[in-house]
């Protein structure tokens, strides 16, 4: 980019393009491709920047840490715990708040004469949610 | 019985020395494979151990109707696929998206919102990569089997688990939307 300074407005940037990214033009399009950058010093610098930006791309890589299987497999053990463990909050979190909104509701509902907040907070709408069994752990992976 | 099969016994028999020489095999093929498609080195390093858990879990389900090989490309090209998916569906309902002005760009699938400049810009300083992140995953996981790892269609056919046609297709299309994504970069339009 920095070497090409002026704006290029070549009709071959895209037949370039396209026989360097697709590979599918005809002969006569190669040859075409062929003789224009002979003469157009833009296209011809275009061309090489495009396929150094292909290998640059192609050979670029990035390579993880070296890791075993006795490792996965301890930090995937660490990482069910941990979802185990945010799971067994958000569900006590939600089960909380249905719990609260049905006192509520009861506590609001007219066709229960005498019935107070309090009262209703007494009524037995606590769910027996013991934490581990809720989901089974595989339930988030994939 | 043929080494690959003896190996792949071993796999089965869950021998701790065959895994460790399979993540050797493996994990440079899966980690250049994945971060070409989600452009985040953290988030390869998980993917790459969780597609090995996976061969941990699953191996005794693989029936060797494919070669290993292509069985582990699979692995590694859902487990980027559905990273982006749900990568999308937490953007889609993230408060930054709702209320931020700015865009969010990088890692998107398909991201009609980011332009070439702004991944540019923001994020990636090679062309090619940058215009791969604006195309949809699926587009992007077949150009770079092709491109990259020099696959067959039939052979990305099998990884993605599509048909042929399916992959000339979706090679195709990723083709002409690199070009088009290209085009004013390389007119110096973009800089
Ligand atoms: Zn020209």
């Amino acid at each position: 980019m920095k070497e090409l300074n002026k704006p290029n407005i070549c009709q071959m940037t895209e037949l370039i393009l396209q026989d360097t990214i697709s590979g599918n033009l005809s002969k006569e399009q190669q040859i075409e491709i062929q003789e224009h950058i002979i003469i157009c010093e833009t296209c011809r610098l275009q061309q090489a920047k495009l396929k150094a930006d292909i290998d640059n791309w192609r050979e670029s890589s990035y390579q993880t840490k070296a890791f075993t299987i006795a490792d996965i497999l301890e930090n995937s053990r660490k990482k069910k715990l941990r979802t185990k463990r945010q799971l067994t909050t958000a569900t006590l979190f939600a089960a909380a708040s249905l719990g609260f909104g049905i006192a509520i509701g009861v506590a609001l509902d007219p066709s229960k004469p005498s019935a107070t907040v309090y009262e209703a907070f007494a009524d037995d709408y606590s769910l027996s949610l013991s934490s581990d069994e809720v989901f089974p752990v595989d339930f988030f992976n994939e | 019985m043929n080494q690959e099969k003896a190996f792949i016994q071993a796999l089965k028999n869950k021998e701790e020395e065959a895994f460790n020489q399979l993540i050797a095999m493996y994990q440079p093929l899966l980690s250049r494979v994945i971060f070409k498609i989600v452009s985040d080195k953290d988030e390869t390093q998980d993917l790459v151990q969780e597609v090995f858990i996976q061969v941990w879990e699953s191996i005794a389900f693989f029936k060797e109707e494919s070669s290993l090989k292509t069985w582990i490309y699979r692995l590694g090209i859902n487990k980027a696929l559905s990273y982006l998916k749900k990568k999308d569906i937490r953007m889609a309902i993230s408060f930054h998206t709702w209320f931020s002005e700015k865009k969010p760009t990088e890692g998107l699938s398909s991201s009609n919102e980011s332009t070439l400049s702004d991944i540019f810009r923001n994020e990636d300083h090679n062309a090619i990569s940058a215009a791969l992140k604006l195309l949809p995953a699926q587009q992007r996981a077949a150009f770079v089997l092709s491109k990259q790892e020099g696959l067959s269609n039939p052979e990305i056919a099998t990884v993605l688990n599509t048909s042929i046609s399916a992959v000339e297709s979706l090679v195709f299309r990723a083709k002409q939307r690199l070009v088009k994504e290209l085009l004013p970069y390389y007119q110096n339009k973009i800089s």
